[in-house]
């Protein structure tokens, strides 16, 4: 049960938060910014991810309440109406939308109709590392078309929690929308992991995403509705046949999909981790930060066949300074770096493939 | 007289420099079917690689530089793995599975691939001896044609991450990562 003091600090520490902002002239969010924010409606859809561990610094419902009174503040802030909650709650309810990565054509159909909204925002928080991670996705609700993507961290240090929060989420919140032009498809589908938890993977995905948007060429439909596409036609996308590519291609009307990869390259001792049947592997938590290499693949949908890659490699550490001190590197650190460098590269690719 | 002396004297400082400055030290064996006219192949798919270490995830991380370092030479087009996954389902075969030379060909023909990969990742990790420690790498890599279902081509690599330089000056062993695409292109430089 929340007190009332902890709610008036709460308050009391994002308006001093967001007046920070604002006075300072801090862009709060590193998703591209196109065109600023206009004032609409938006269905606000949080998720905690991660399931309760001994890291959360407060229960599910404290931080849910927390994150929801800065999500009021900063949605506000941007002159962006917000549906209500309760409505927008038992649509989640109804349709089963478990996390961000679960979205469903059905669902974006009753944002757009039963709430009136045309843009569906969607907040994941996890905690993983010792970070607490925030990932926003702004999602049309017509096309399911990616308009923004936010992701951000802090480091859980022991100071108080409502502090980091509001930090987390102002930095994450895209307060700036990719204009809704013509533009070719191109289908990001989620991420695979390689020796890391699946949240690490959606991070992966989302930083993909979010170069692929700042790169302004693209219509990129949300990943969590290729996967309910191929899932409606009756396939997996970590195993998609020629029956399973056809469908992909009917319903979203592009034969390029980008399939990201990342592995971690440091040893992964059995007890941390599954096997899963069909030879999948994943881990439950990840370790401090090791070598990471993010992989791109540009499959042709229309053959099964791979056309292009380019890989780029994090190191866990970088050096600075003239002696060359190392300091430890997050893995959304990592992963952030290697798509920005990443992205220039494959570009090429896929122009040459699409052109 | 002088300058055979001086050129004897390039060549050794030449091989201590390549001695010195070898990251990961590459040993690979192979074998070559010389009755194979390679050039038909062009669509190749890979079958999950086999693992036999410690890392439950070794043949997954070797597996995925293969695809890439195959993909970079420009010589062959590559299945994506979900469709090599799907038919793997399909023909009712198993990721950890030994393939018999009929299976190798209907796998291959649901495929439509000249070609199958296949790999076992023998070593994956770090190698302690008396004196310190490096990462050691040992993949053995095999190609069997579409028709026969029979092995066209096959190799062995050892990658580890010491050289005489990391030896003499210190800095630890090469990555894992490093030590693992060395091995990849050791064994690639057999075939291609």
């Amino acid at each position: 049960m929340k007190k009332p003091a902890d709610r008036i600090r709460l308050a009391i520490l994002t308006g001093l938060a967001l007046a920070g902002s604002v006075l300072s002239g801090v862009a709060p969010s590193p998703a591209a910014s196109v065109e600023t924010m206009p004032p609409a409606t938006m269905a606000l859809v949080l998720h905690l991810e991660g399931g309760p561990i001994p890291e959360m610094p407060a229960d599910a419902a404290e931080l849910r309440q927390a994150a929801h009174g800065v999500l009021a503040a900063l949605t506000g802030a941007a002159g962006t109406l917000v549906s209500d909650r309760s409505l927008t709650e038992d649509l989640v309810r109804r349709h089963r939308i478990r996390t961000g990565g679960t979205l469903t054509p059905e669902f974006l159909a009753g944002v757009r109709e039963e709430l009136g909204a045309p843009t569906l925002l969607s907040l994941s928080l996890s905690v993983d590392g010792g970070q607490l991670v925030a990932s926003f996705h702004a999602v049309d609700a017509a096309t399911g078309r990616v308009m923004a993507v936010g992701v951000a961290e802090a480091a859980l240090d022991g100071s108080d929690w409502h502090r980091i929060l509001i930090d987390v989420l102002r930095r994450a919140f895209p307060n700036a929308l990719t204009p809704l032009d013509p533009a070719p498809a191109l289908l990001i589908l989620p991420g695979r992991g390689v020796g890391l938890d699946p949240l690490a993977t959606r991070a992966a995905t989302n930083c993909v995403l979010d170069a692929a948007l700042k790169d302004g060429r693209w219509m990129i439909v949300d990943p969590a509705l290729v996967n309910a596409a191929a899932a409606a036609a009756g396939r997996d996308l970590g195993r998609l046949d020629a029956d399973g590519r056809s469908a992909l291609i009917r319903e979203f009307g592009t034969p390029w999909a980008i399939v990201p990869e990342v592995v971690s390259f440091g040893f992964s001792a059995a007890p941390r981790s599954r096997q899963l049947p069909d030879g999948e592997a994943t881990t439950n938590r990840r370790g401090a930060a090791e070598e990471l290499v993010l992989t791109l693949q540009l499959v042709d949908l229309r053959t099964g066949i791979v056309v292009g890659t380019r890989s780029f490699r994090a190191s866990g550490e970088r050096g600075s300074g003239w002696f060359g001190l190392t300091e430890a590197r997050t893995l959304l650190g990592q992963l952030r770096e290697s798509a920005t460098e990443l992205w220039p590269d494959f570009h090429r690719i896929l122009e040459d493939a699409t052109s | 007289m002088v300058s055979k002396r001086c050129r004897w004297w390039a060549v050794l400082m030449l091989a201590g420099a390549l001695a010195l400055t070898g990251g990961c030290s590459p040993r690979a064996s192979e074998f070559l079917r010389d009755d194979v006219d390679f050039s038909f192949i062009r669509r190749v798919a890979i079958y999950p690689f086999f693992n036999l270490t410690q890392d439950i995830f070794a043949a997954q991380k070797v597996q995925s530089i293969f695809v890439t370092e195959i993909l970079e030479t420009g010589e062959l087009e590559v299945v994506d793995r979900g469709e090599m996954l799907a038919a793997v389902s399909e023909l009712k075969l198993a990721p950890d599975m030994i393939l018999s030379p009929q299976q190798v060909i209907d796998l291959a023909k649901r495929l439509e691939a000249d070609a199958l990969f296949f790999g076992t990742v023998e070593e994956y990790g770090l190698e302690r001896t008396s004196r310190d420690a490096t990462h050691v790498v040992t993949v053995n890599y095999q190609l069997n044609e579409a028709e026969t279902g029979r092995t066209v081509w096959s190799s062995q690599a050892r990658t580890d991450g010491a050289s005489l330089m990391r030896k003499l000056f210190g800095g630890g062993s090469a990555s894992l990562y490093e030590v693992a695409r060395a091995n990849v292109r050791a064994a690639l430089g057999t075939l291609f």
